[in-house]
């Protein structure tokens, strides 16, 4: 709560720090802004706290989520560093401002305990993100996509809060444990049909934020067009709130008819996973097969939810984790070896532009080969422990509900290896040009600091799964 | 039917211009609607907020926009009418979802079991203005996300400002 | 204070808008039909006292108008919610002081946080018309 409220102060702050001379200031005083709301975050470790009569409720997912939430934020604004100091057109008070605000939605997202709270909280994350998304302005792409974005996400916001209306009707409610004990206590006239048309609507409008299979469409465009930063701010920090708000919702109000929601998401996450890995395949672009990737990704996490075990919540955790870290590494790499030769004033993300990165700064080919390999989810990285720990709620439920979802997924982990080892092989094995990349010192640091993390989790998951 | 008919004017107009007008029959239409409905405060805020903005907002991205063929000559483009034209495509596609919703909601409306409720929330002969009542619950259960829809308009000022203005 | 109100309340709303579109169309259609008409090439072409038509009549706008109508969007989002705070502030206050002041504050915050963004967009120049 604490840092929910810190955040919108930052924020605010921000906006006027950008009304300085100087720009350099802006970047630590958000790193510090951030740091100190992860601070008054884990203040709250081992206590509950229900807020302004049901509004709000923090426990330690709560914490967790939002530390995740949190740290993949601070992660992106470190490596923000070219928009600093020379460039006109850049705005970066209004960007960091934009994104401590939007951080504030994914964590009204998480720690939503009334329909209104989440959906206040999209709103604010949506908002956000589309400026983000169109903030490059000069940039015709970044408009479109921007335009495209604004148009069928407020549609998904559309049916979401039909589906929220819908549900109320049924129940007379917006309180999560209120509904749930709606579903499962079982009126003695049976549960109204409202109910199923509502939360099928939720589910769509979730889904699309998460950019699940039937409602991905936007995704690649948008993920292409957006300025590279904010696109692995958006495929980050989205996925995780909205899949800590899914997972919530879906448990505390939902479980009555688990039968209806687990054929919905299963037949969802089947299609997520074949079509996001399949296109993914076809990308010429770095950029769109990160896009895809994450659409891919979106349907791993889909399994822990629609396994919903007592493991679940921790499995979607290391997930999240393992991929925000994974993808802002890769998305890092992206930006610095993009801009190396722009073709026609907009940066190369084709797969050619990796050639013979290995020679030009061994680092960077090394971090990226590491998040790669971690996303594609081989050993001895966390996103093969993440991958594991999904599939293993899955097993869980059992083979005959599951059976299928975790034949279609192990397929298609080998399909992800097949596009994930392009980027390494072009960086390694291909030759290039050969001027080495410089970068600077903060970069490096996070550049670093991620890979290690990503080894680390992927060595000894058990460290950071007992907090779970 | 003034709201049904206007809302077919806008679909089917292939003028921005007339649609955009059409358009604000639907919201007045509503909003009539919402005051049928005894919600006056919903039918208030229709009209502030739909009549007055949304839709000045609309013809103003109607003025704003140009018109497509650049290549006629000045003289030539002037004794034509002044018309944004729409595309109609995929008419089909748009008829079957939204029959699709609208059968869904249909039976779902049918099914759905309302005397029960009517009984418990409504007295059907007195009406109270929803005002006060929307008031009081926005001040004391619903406070924290009052508050927080301050930085949702807050965050979406910025942007609008961000997006919209010129100088770069 | 009168609260309890029908649907049927509002008919002088509908009787008036009725009567307001009814003139407007009325005068339209009568003048319309009963006035002379005559229909030739010369006649329906567009004239400036005889000098050749110049420039087009729908000059794209400036983009400020357009910030200045989503501004007042916002804003009056904002007024609306002020309305029914307005309406049960004195019987707040009738109630009690303590609970008067809490709603009191609950609106500054409110307020507070929409006047942090008008300032910003007023140093930031964006209502500024003269560049």
């Amino acid at each position: 709560m604490l840092s929910i409220i810190s955040l919108s102060l930052f924020g605010i702050l921000n906006l006027f720090l950008g009304f300085l001379k100087s720009r350099r200031v802006l970047l630590p005083a958000t790193l510090l802004f951030i740091a100190l709301a992860f601070a008054a975050n884990l203040l709250d470790w081992n206590h509950q706290y229900v807020y302004f009569r049901d509004m709000l409720r923090t426990n330690n997912l709560f914490i967790n989520f939002s530390s995740i939430i949190l740290l993949t934020t601070f992660l992106t604004v470190a490596i923000s560093r070219s928009f600093g100091t020379d460039e006109e057109h850049t705005h970066p008070a209004e960007y960091y401002a934009i994104m401590l605000f939007s951080v504030v939605g994914a964590l009204m997202m998480v720690g939503f305990e009334n329909l209104i709270m989440l959906f206040i909280g999209l709103e604010i994350l949506s908002v956000s993100l589309y400026v983000l998304t169109g903030s490059d302005k000069r940039s015709l792409r970044s408009n479109e996509a921007a335009l495209k974005y604004f148009l069928m996400g407020s549609f998904a916001t559309g049916i979401f809060l039909f589906g929220i209306a819908l549900v109320y009707g049924a129940t007379g409610s917006f309180n999560l444990s209120a509904i749930g004990s709606y579903v499962s206590g079982g009126p003695t006239t049976g549960i109204s049909p409202l109910l199923y048309v509502g939360l099928l609507f939720i589910l769509a409008g979730m889904l699309f934020k998460v950019s699940a299979a039937p409602f991905h469409f936007w995704t690649p465009d948008v993920y292409d067009g957006a300025p590279t930063l904010f696109t692995a701010f958006m495929s980050t920090v989205v996925k995780t709130a909205g899949f800590a708000a899914l997972y919530r919702l879906l448990t505390v109000s939902f479980t009555g008819v688990y039968g209806l929601w687990w054929q919905v998401l299963t037949g969802v996450t089947v299609l997520t996973l074949l079509v996001g890995n399949i296109t993914a395949v076809y990308q010429s672009s770095v950029k769109r097969m990160l896009a895809y990737s994450s659409v891919s990704h979106a349907g791993y996490l889909l399994i822990a939810v629609a396994a919903k075990t007592p493991q679940s919540p921790s499995a979607i955790l290391f997930y999240s984790l393992a991929y925000s870290i994974a993808t802002i590494t890769g998305f890092a790499v992206l930006i610095l070896v993009a801009e190396q030769k722009p073709i026609e004033g907009r940066p190369d993300e084709r797969y050619e532009a990796f050639n013979g990165l290995a020679k030009r700064n061994p680092l960077l080919a090394f971090s990226l080969a590491v998040s790669m390999v971690s996303l594609a989810g081989i050993p001895l990285t966390a996103g093969f422990w993440g991958k594991f720990f999904v599939f293993s709620t899955a097993v869980d439920r059992g083979m005959t509900n599951m059976g299928m979802v975790l034949v279609v997924a192990v397929l298609m982990s080998v399909v992800g290896v097949y596009y994930y080892f392009r980027v390494i092989i072009a960086s390694y094995l291909k030759t290039g040009d050969s001027e080495p990349i410089g970068i600077r010192p903060l970069y490096r640091f996070i550049l670093v600091l991620t890979t290690a993390l990503t080894i680390g989790l992927g060595l000894f998951p058990d460290v950071v799964r007992q907090l779970f | 039917m003034l709201t049904l008919g206007s809302a077919v004017v806008v679909l089917l107009s292939r003028n921005v211009l007339y649609s955009a007008y059409s358009l604000l029959l639907t919201f007045v239409g509503i909003a009539a609607l919402y005051v049928l409905a005894g919600a006056d405060f919903l039918a208030v805020t229709q009209l502030m907020v739909y009549v007055g903005g949304v839709l000045v907002l609309l013809v103003f991205g109607v003025m704003l926009t140009h018109r497509g063929d650049a290549q006629k000559s000045v003289a030539q483009r002037a004794t034509e009418p002044n018309v944004v034209r729409t595309n109609h495509g995929r008419t089909l596609a748009g008829v079957l979802v939204a029959g699709g919703m609208f059968a869904l909601l249909f039976t779902v409306i049918q099914k759905a079991d309302f005397t029960r409720n009517e009984a418990t929330f409504y007295d059907p002969i007195t009406r109270v203005s929803t005002v006060p009542d929307v008031g009081i619950h926005l001040m004391t259960d619903y406070a924290l996300p009052f508050e927080v829809v301050g930085v949702l308009l807050l965050a979406a000022l910025i942007g609008a400002a961000y997006l919209s203005s010129i100088r770069n | 204070m009168n609260t309890n109100y029908l649907p049927s309340d509002y008919l002088p709303i509908v009787v008036q808008l009725l009567a307001a579109l009814g003139f407007i169309v009325g005068s339209m259609l009568v003048s319309h039909n009963i006035g002379p008409k005559r229909h030739s090439k010369k006649k329906d072409d567009p004239f400036e006292c005889g000098i050749p038509t110049e420039g087009d009549a729908r000059t794209p706008i400036s983009v400020k108008y357009f910030l200045v109508a989503i501004l007042f969007v916002l804003f009056d989002v904002e007024i609306i919610f002020l309305y029914p705070w307005a309406v049960n502030f004195l019987d707040w206050m009738k109630e009690s002081r303590e609970m008067a002041i809490a709603i009191f504050v609950e609106m500054i915050l409110f307020m507070g946080l929409l006047l942090v963004g008008f300032y910003y967009i007023i140093r930031k120049g964006v209502l500024n018309w003269n560049q």
